[in-house]
């Protein structure tokens, strides 16, 4: 497992992580999610050393996180990069050899995965010969090639297209079930929501909100009830006495801190027209996320 | 710190190596250099060569003649060519052909115009020739007639500071400051491509992932650095190579021991230049921010360059034992003083070792700023900012 802990990292007067904790268990995957300049990226540039951070501590099961793990971890920086003129099997090769795997086995995994890819009629290809897409998904073979204990992937999903989505989804998964810890970080929440056992919600530096993606969205405190009405003879953001998230004059998502409201919110409802639909959920992870976000930039004002 | 780790460091370096050696413009720019030294000694050769002698002869030359005719040339380098001819009627059309350049017939020596070179060298040869055949006639034997000749007073000649190729050793003295000036700038230039081009597709952020700066900047400077040596081999290789098939007078001044010290001085050179080239490349995102930190860089291997090339002009003088101690001027400097032959031995040992530490140092110094900036791909650095910076 990888254990965060307490990790701060400043640039000068720039507060860049500030008392970050989080963990990866195997078989687990963390989304790490945040706005722009909240931190993820040098949080996970820190597990490869390419951070020093000011104080806090980075253990794999225990231990200080070191060269010698980094050779165990794989990882994608959010600043896509490869030799442009090397190529592509040879260059997976190169990256797997430097993380201690022989040339003959190294050759062989990347021959592999070129072709688990569809990039199996490009393994003698220049990287810049190739696509956009297919730049990406070489990229991605280089932080899977040694079957990584560990992936740290830094915004993998952005650029991808619809059916690159599915297949990240399906080889993440793949690699979780084999035992393998993933943190990924996105701005994807939909995404993050549907692929993520559990996500470490981060804003200025600092960790907001942290757990399954189930105990985050309880979090909140709040439940976002579904109401529709049949033939409305009011609006129904009209009936009901409180503000309403989304809406239209027959249906809407109303907010409600505390179950006894049901019977109230219900009673107004009715006075809008016959009600067809009256289920309540969680909030979803986008709306924990605004909330979350916009309630520490009203801090902050309030501060300055 | 840690230690370097060895297997890390070597693929690095092949990497490195194989990129550059499989490009084409490598190749291209090795055969093109090779081809050039080739094409400059034959043109060389071509201008410099002397018209040799072509000496018609009517009948038998007296005993000894041609070979006196041919000592006499062979001073001046001049080869001498003898054609054998029935009559005087053969021997001016022989001339009037361009065959020959004159002939001898009897006690005749027949030309077009007077020429001054061919009188110089058939006169004393024949006078000689005659004077020991009739001092034979006159019944000496061989043994007195020499000793004769050597009383008679033939002047032996002695030169003071006996040096047939001084002025082949001057060529080669400039030849060696510029090859290793071009063979280090070129170098220079590709570990700044290098470092540059990790930075630019911010490649280095995966490198340094599983490496640590210190192997990526040690593996690249070694593995250009092989490159480099190569380079200067087959330079050298194909200077000796094109002098020996023209028959280049630089040729005597061309030892191996020269070509020995130019590849260690090579690597000394490259050593203090090279990893100051990695430095100023790893502050910079962009190329022309590259062009701008590497600026004081090449201005010290501008002066240095000069300072050698005034040196090899006047490798007695003051500056040149100066800059030829000096550690940045030295790798130029320093052979171009061995070419002429004008530095003690102790003295070469010596400015390679000051050198040699200079290197070193420079090598520390310049890794803690690679180290430092080369991750941060995203803003052109200072040397002083660089210098302090944090991970």
């Amino acid at each position: 497992m990888l254990h965060i802990s307490d990790l701060s990292k400043s640039y000068g007067d720039l507060v860049a992580v500030n008392g970050v904790t989080l963990s990866v268990p195997r078989g687990r995957i963390v989304g790490f999610v945040g706005p722009n300049g909240a931190g993820k990226s040098t949080t996970m540039r820190s597990i490869f050393g390419l951070v020093e951070p000011d104080a806090g501590t980075i253990t794999w099961d225990g231990s200080p996180v070191g060269p010698e793990h980094h050779s165990r971890f794989g990882y994608m920086p959010e600043q896509r990069g490869l030799y442009p003129k090397m190529k592509i099997r040879e260059q997976i090769a190169f990256f797997a050899e430097l993380k201690g795997i022989d040339r003959k086995t190294a050759n062989n995994r990347a021959v592999a995965i070129l072709e688990s890819l569809d990039l199996g009629d490009r393994l003698n290809d220049q990287l810049e010969k190739l696509s956009h897409g297919n730049q990406q998904r070489v990229q991605l073979a280089v932080s899977l090639v040694t079957n990584p204990e560990l992936l740290v992937l830094d915004e993998p999903f952005n650029g991808l297209d619809p059916v690159a989505v599915n297949t990240l989804q399906e080889v993440l998964t793949e690699r979780v079930a084999s035992g393998a810890g993933v943190l990924f970080s996105s701005h994807q929440l939909d995404l993050v929501e549907r692929i993520c056992d559990e996500i470490v919600i981060i804003v200025k530096g600092e960790v907001r909100a942290a757990g399954t993606v189930h105990d985050v969205r309880a979090s909140a405190g709040i439940r976002h009830l579904s109401i529709e009405v049949d033939r409305p003879i009011m609006p129904l953001a009209d009936a009901i006495n409180r503000p309403v998230v989304t809406g239209s004059t027959s249906q809407g998502v109303v907010e409600i801190s505390d179950d006894s409201e049901l019977e109230s919110v219900l009673a107004q409802a009715r006075t809008a027209g016959t009600v067809t639909r009256f289920d309540y959920d969680l909030p979803d992870l986008q709306s924990v996320f605004t909330s979350i976000a916009t309630s520490s930039d009203i801090a902050e004002q309030e501060i300055s | 710190m840690t230690a370097i780790r060895p297997a890390a460091l070597w693929l690095i370096t092949r990497r490195e190596i194989r990129s550059r050696v499989l490009s084409k413009s490598f190749l291209v720019g090795l055969l093109v250099t090779v081809v050039v030294i080739f094409g400059v000694f034959g043109i060389v050769s071509l201008i410099g060569e002397d018209d040799p002698i072509n000496l018609g002869v009517v009948g038998e030359a007296p005993t000894g003649a041609i070979e006196n005719l041919e000592l006499i040339a062979g001073l001046q380098e001049t080869d001498v060519e003898i054609t054998s001819l029935d009559s005087r009627a053969d021997g001016e059309q022989a001339i009037e052909d361009g065959l020959v350049d004159g002939f001898v017939i009897e006690s005749q020596l027949v030309m077009k115009q007077a020429n001054g070179e061919l009188i110089a060298f058939v006169t004393p040869a024949w006078q000689q020739a005659t004077l020991v055949s009739e001092l034979g006639n006159a019944g000496l034997s061989d043994n007195e007639i020499s000793q004769a000749l050597t009383a008679a007073g033939q002047l032996e000649i002695i030169e003071l500071e006996a040096d047939p190729d001084s002025d082949a050793k001057e060529a080669v003295a400039f030849m060696s400051v510029i090859l290793l000036f071009i063979s280090i700038q070129v170098a220079g230039a590709y570990i700044m491509m290098g470092v540059f081009e990790e930075k630019s597709t911010k490649v280095v952020e995966l490198v340094l992932s599983s490496v640590r700066a210190r192997d990526l900047l040690i593996g690249k400077l070694i593995g250009i650095g092989l490159l480099g040596i190569i380079q200067v081999a087959v330079l050298a290789g194909s200077a000796v190579a094109a002098a020996s098939i023209f028959g280049s007078s630089a040729l005597p001044a061309l030892s191996v021991g020269l070509i020995g010290t130019g590849l260690v001085w090579f690597v000394l050179g490259y050593m203090l230049y090279g990893s100051v080239f990695a430095a100023g490349a790893s502050l910079a995102p962009r190329q022309e921010d590259a062009q701008s930190t590497l600026a004081p860089v090449s201005v010290i291997l501008m002066l240095s360059y000069f300072g050698a090339i005034f040196s090899a002009a006047d490798p007695d003088s003051v500056l040149a034992r100066i800059v030829s101690w000096v550690p940045f001027t030295a790798p130029f400097a320093m052979p171009g003083r061995i070419a002429s032959g004008d530095a003690e031995w102790w003295e070469v040992v010596g400015s390679m070792a000051i050198t040699a530490f200079a290197a070193l140092l420079v090598l520390a110094l310049a890794e803690r700023i690679y180290v430092r900036s080369v991750i941060h791909t995203d803003r052109k650095l200072g040397w002083r900012e660089a210098w302090t910076l944090q991970a």
